[in-house]
C-alpha cells in the first residue's frame, strides 16, 4: 500500500459527502469537535494547582542515628533558592541541601540529638518559573513534625529487687522498668532493635551457683505491654552448652556460639533463625563479631583475627587474615573501620584503627589490658577503655576512659577509676555521652548474686554518665561526670 | 568533555534498567502467541459493544504485548471474526495494560504510584472510548486495508469488490521463523501458513521451542534497536538541550503535556521500557506531561502508524491518532491544571 494523494484526502471524505458517509465518519467528527471544545475550555480556565509539599519522608516518624537525610518532595519543580531561604527546623539541626528535580534532601552534619522533638516548616517559597506561567507562585504552607528516639539506657541491676535482673530507664520519658523476671539472673544482653526486643543470656536464680556455661538464651521485649508475653526462651542448652552471641543491631543475624555436651567436636557458631538452626561452616573458639553489614564474621583466633564470609562453604578461605591482632573489639558505625588490640612482646597492649583499606594506625599503647572501645558516629574520636598496673599496689589495676582524637592524634584522659580491673563502655547513639560503671567487689558473704568476670561478687556498682558534646571543644575540667544509677554493664539503646 | 561523560551514564543506565524488561516482555509475549488458542477466546467476548471494548482493553492481560507486537495481532482478532470494539479496544490497551508494562512503570516509578494508577487508568478509559466510537460501525470493512478486508469472515451488506492491492511500505511486525533464514511475516496473504505454523493444535511442545527461540531473537533485534536510538535521542536531548530550556518547556502544565505527548509519538520506544525513559524526564517534567508521554506514545506513535496503515485505511486511522491525542490532552491537562 502506497499513501497516494487519493489516501490523503480520505480523512475528510466524511466532512464533504456527510450524506454517504459511515456511521462511523459522524461519531468521530463529533468526537473530535467536542473534544477540541473540552481542550480549549480546560486551557482557558487556567491552572488552579498550588506548589506544595507531597511528602516529606520523616513525618511523624521516631528516627534515630542510622537516619541521616531526610527528603521533602513537591509537587512541581521548585526555586531552589527560595526553598532552602524558608525552610526552618526548629530546634535546629545543621545539615547540607541537596537537589534532584522536584526532591530535595537535607542531610545532617551530625547524627540527631536523641529525645527530642522537631518541627520543619516551610513557607512563602516559591516554584520554580513555569515556561507559560506569567509569575512565580507561593507554595501552600507547609509543616511536619518528628521526633528523635528516647535517651534510654538498658543495664544490670545491682540493688534490692533489680540484682541480676534487666532493667530499663528512659531519661526523656522518665521511666524506669524491671524487664526479666525474678527467676533469672542475666549474664549477657545485647538489643535488637528492629525487633525491639533485648537478648540475654542467663542461669536459673535457684541454681545460683551454676557456672556460666550453663546459661541459656531469651529474648524479652524492650516495651513490655500488658499482653505481651514477658520473656521467652530462645536456646536452650540442653545438647549444647552456649558460649557466646552476637546480634546485628538490625537484628537480621543472630550468631551463637556453642559447645557440644556429648560429642568430641570443636566449638561451632551457628545462626539462630526462625526455622532450625543453621550451623556455620567456620568453626571459633574465641571471641566473634559480626560486621555491621551482616555479611561477614570476625573471630578472634589464637594467632590473629580473621575475617569470614558468613555464608561460605567449608572450603571458602578467610576474606583476610591479620596475624599481628589478638582482638576485634568494635567497628565503625558505618563499617570503614575496625577497633583491633594487640598483644605485644613487652607485655604491653596496643589499640589499633585498621581501616577497610587496610590502612592501620596504632592510637594507644598501654601497660595493662585493652577491655573496649568505640568510635563516635563522625568516626573523628576513637573513646578506650583500658587498665594499667598500679604500681603502688600489689597485684592491682586501674580503669581508665580515653579519647583519642583521630584528625590530630591527640590523647586526652578523661575518667581515672583506681583499684577497678574491668567494666563496660557504652557510647551514645548521637556521641552525646559516654556511660560506664564503678563497682565494689566484696570477699564478704553477700546478697547480691552478680559476678565480674573471674567469679569475684559484686555487692555493689554506681553508673555514670561522662557527657561529651564536644571533646575537641570545651577542656575535660568544665564537663562532670554524673552519677546516675545503681547497675552495672550500661548499655545505651541504639 | 564532561557532556560526552554524563552522557554515557545516562544512556548506559536507561539500557541496563530497561534490558531485562525489554526481554522478559518478548518471552512472554512470545509464549503466549504460540501457546494460547485465540479462536476459542474470540468466541467467549461479549457482544455489548461497550462491554466488547471493555474486555478487548482488558485483553493484553493475556497478551502482555508492546505496541510493536499488538498490531498483528489486532488484525489476526479482525480476521478472525472478533468485533470492532473487542480489536480497538486490544489495539490501543494491550501495549500498556499488561503485568508487565505496569510492573515496569512500577519499577521505574515506585515513590509516585499515581503514576503507574493513572497510565493504566486513563490507557483503559481512552481504549474503551475509541473502541466503543468504532463500535458504531457495523460493518468495519470499507475501513479496513482490502486484502483484510477479503480475509474477514462475510457480513451481510458489506463490500468486498476492493481488489487486494499489495503491501510493501513497511515490513516490520511479527514473524515467525519456520527455517532458519526463512522468515515468514505474519501477515494476512500468507495467513494460512502463518496459523498453521503458530496453531497451537499442529504442532507438538518440542517443535514449538525453536520458534519460540527464533521469534524471541527476531523480536529483540527489532525492539532492542527502537530501544537504543530512543535512549540514544533521550541522552541527547538531556544533554545537549540546555536545562533552563527545558526546564522552561517541562514545567508549563500546558507546554510539558504536549511536548511529551510528541516526543512519545515521535520516538517509538517499546511501551515495555517507556517508563525508563520516561524517568529521566521525571525530574523536570510535570506529571501530566510525564502521563501524556506514557498513555499517547504506546497507543499511537510513528512505528506502530505504519503498522496500523498496513490494517487500516487511512481515514481510520486518523480517526484513531485524533481521538487519542485528544483524550490524552484532556485528562493530563486535568492532572496539570486541576489536581497536580
Amino acid at each position: 500500500m502506497t499513501l497516494g494523494k487519493d489516501n490523503l484526502k480520505q480523512p475528510w471524505i466524511g466532512v464533504n459527502r456527510w450524506s454517504h458517509s459511515h456511521p462511523l465518519d459522524r461519531i468521530a467528527i463529533a468526537m473530535i469537535m467536542v473534544l477540541s471544545l473540552l481542550i480549549g475550555g480546560i486551557i482557558w480556565s487556567g491552572d488552579h494547582t498550588f506548589p506544595k509539599v507531597r511528602e516529606f519522608s520523616w513525618q511523624d516518624q521516631q528516627i534515630g542515628v542510622e537516619d541521616t537525610a531526610f527528603i521533602l518532595t513537591f509537587n512541581r519543580a521548585m526555586d531552589w533558592q527560595s526553598v532552602t531561604d524558608h525552610l526552618k527546623i526548629q530546634p535546629p539541626i545543621p545539615g547540607k541541601f541537596s537537589w534532584s528535580g522536584r526532591r530535595l534532601a537535607y542531610t545532617l552534619n551530625q547524627p540527631v540529638p536523641y529525645g527530642q522533638s522537631f518541627q520543619v516548616t516551610l513557607d512563602q517559597a516559591t516554584a520554580a518559573t513555569r515556561g507559560d506561567a506569567e509569575e512565580s507562585v507561593k507554595m501552600q504552607p507547609f509543616t511536619g513534625q518528628f521526633r528523635s528516639r528516647d535517651r534510654a539506657l538498658v543495664f544490670l541491676g545491682i540493688d534490692g529487687e533489680e540484682n541480676g535482673r534487666l532493667v530499663t530507664h528512659n531519661f526523656t520519658q522518665n521511666t524506669h522498668q524491671i524487664l526479666t523476671p525474678d527467676t533469672l539472673i542475666v549474664l549477657d544482653f545485647k538489643v535488637d532493635l528492629k525487633g525491639d526486643r533485648i537478648l540475654f543470656t542467663a542461669i536459673d536464680r535457684a541454681h545460683a551457683d551454676q557456672d556460666v556455661f550453663e546459661q541459656k538464651l531469651y529474648v524479652v521485649p524492650l516495651t513490655p505491654t500488658a499482653t505481651s508475653p514477658s520473656h521467652q526462651l530462645l536456646l536452650d542448652n540442653q545438647d549444647y552448652q552456649l558460649l557466646d552471641f552476637d546480634v546485628t543491631p538490625n537484628g537480621e543475624v543472630l550468631i551463637v556460639q556453642q559447645f557440644s555436651r556429648q560429642a568430641n567436636e570443636p566449638v561451632s557458631l551457628w545462626e539462630l533463625t526462625d526455622s532450625a538452626p543453621r550451623r556455620l561452616q567456620h568453626n571459633a573458639d574465641g571471641q566473634f563479631l559480626i560486621t555491621p553489614d551482616g555479611q561477614t564474621l570476625v573471630i578472634s583466633q589464637n594467632q590473629g583475627v580473621a575475617m569470614v564470609p558468613l555464608y561460605g562453604d567449608a572450603n571458602s578461605k578467610p576474606v583476610d587474615f591479620w596475624p599481628k591482632f589478638d582482638q576485634i573489639l568494635s567497628f565503625a558505625r558505618n563499617g570503614s573501620a575496625a577497633l583491633m588490640a594487640q598483644n605485644n612482646p613487652d607485655s604491653t597492649r596496643s589499640l589499633y584503627l585498621l581501616s577497610n583499606q587496610g590502612q592501620e594506625q596504632e592510637l594507644l599503647k598501654v601497660g595493662g589490658y585493652v577491655l573496649d572501645a568505640e568510635m563516635n558516629p563522625s568516626t573523628q574520636t576513637v573513646y578506650c577503655l583500658y587498665t594499667t598496673f598500679n604500681r603502688s599496689q600489689t597485684a592491682s589495676f586501674d580503669l581508665h576512659i580515653s579519647a583519642i582524637h583521630l584528625d590530630t592524634g591527640k590523647k586526652q584522659r578523661l575518667i581515672t577509676i583506681p583499684k577497678q580491673s574491668s567494666g563496660t563502655l557504652s557510647l551514645a547513639p548521637d556521641g552525646s555521652a559516654l556511660l560506664y560503671e564503678e563497682v565494689t567487689i566484696t570477699d564478704n558473704p553477700s546478697q547480691s548474686v552478680v559476678r565480674d568476670s573471674v567469679g569475684q561478687t559484686i555487692s555493689a556498682s554506681q553508673v555514670w554518665l561522662y557527657p561529651l558534646q564536644d571533646t575537641n571543644t570545651i577542656s575535660s575540667k568544665q564537663k562532670k561526670p554524673q552519677k546516675l544509677l545503681a547497675g552495672i554493664q550500661p548499655l545505651w539503646l541504639p | 568533555m564532561p557532556q560526552f561523560g554524563s552522557g554515557l551514564t545516562l544512556f548506559l543506565s536507561l539500557m541496563v534498567e530497561a534490558m531485562p524488561f525489554l526481554i522478559f516482555g518478548v518471552l512472554v509475549s512470545g509464549i503466549l502467541l504460540l501457546f494460547i488458542d485465540e479462536q476459542r477466546l474470540i468466541a467467549k467476548f461479549p457482544k455489548n459493544p461497550l462491554l466488547g471494548a471493555l474486555s478487548g482493553s482488558l485483553f493484553g492481560f493475556l497478551f502482555p504485548v508492546c505496541e510493536c507486537g499488538n498490531v498483528p495481532v489486532a488484525r489476526r482478532l479482525l480476521i478472525q471474526g472478533a468485533s470492532a470494539p473487542v480489536a480497538i479496544g486490544f489495539l490501543l490497551a494491550a501495549p500498556t495494560i499488561n503485568p508487565v508494562v505496569i510492573w515496569a512503570t512500577w519499577s521505574a516509578f515506585p515513590d509516585q504510584p499515581e503514576i503507574v494508577v493513572l497510565r493504566v487508568v486513563f490507557s483503559f478509559a481512552i481504549a474503551t472510548i475509541v473502541g466503543w466510537v468504532f463500535s458504531w460501525q457495523a460493518d468495519l470493512k470499507p475501513f479496513l486495508q482490502p486484502n483484510i478486508a477479503a480475509l474477514m469472515p462475510p457480513s451481510p451488506g458489506s463490500s468486498t469488490a476492493e481488489s487486494p492491492e499489495p503491501t510493501g511500505l513497511l515490513k516490520s511486525g511479527t514473524y515467525f521463523l519456520d527455517q532458519p533464514g526463512n522468515p515468514v511475516a505474519l501477515e494476512a496473504a500468507n495467513l494460512d501458513a502463518v496459523l498453521a505454523i503458530a496453531s497451537p493444535q499442529r504442532k507438538s511442545l518440542w517443535d514449538k521451542l525453536p520458534l519460540l527461540l527464533e521469534n524471541t531473537i527476531q523480536e529483540l533485534r527489532e525492539m532492542g534497536g527502537v530501544l537504543v536510538l530512543g535512549s540514544l535521542l533521550a541522552t541527547i536531548i538531556q544533554v545537549s538541550v540546555p536545562r533552563n530550556i527545558i526546564l522552561a518547556i517541562g514545567q508549563g502544565p500546558v507546554t510539558s503535556v504536549f511536548a511529551m505527548v510528541i516526543l512519545g509519538g515521535v520516538i517509538s520506544i517499546c511501551s515495555t521500557v517507556d517508563a525508563f525513559f520516561a524517568l529521566s524526564f521525571a525530574s523536570t517534567f510535570t506529571s501530566g506531561a510525564l502521563l501524556a508521554f506514557l498513555v499517547f506514545g504506546p497507543m499511537f506513535d510513528l512505528k506502530s502508524m505504519g503498522l496500523l496503515l498496513m490494517v487500516f485505511k487511512p481515514r481510520a486511522v486518523f480517526y484513531i491518532f485524533a481521538i487519542v491525542f485528544q483524550l490524552t490532552l484532556v485528562f493530563t491537562l486535568i492532572i496539570n491544571l486541576w489536581i497536580s
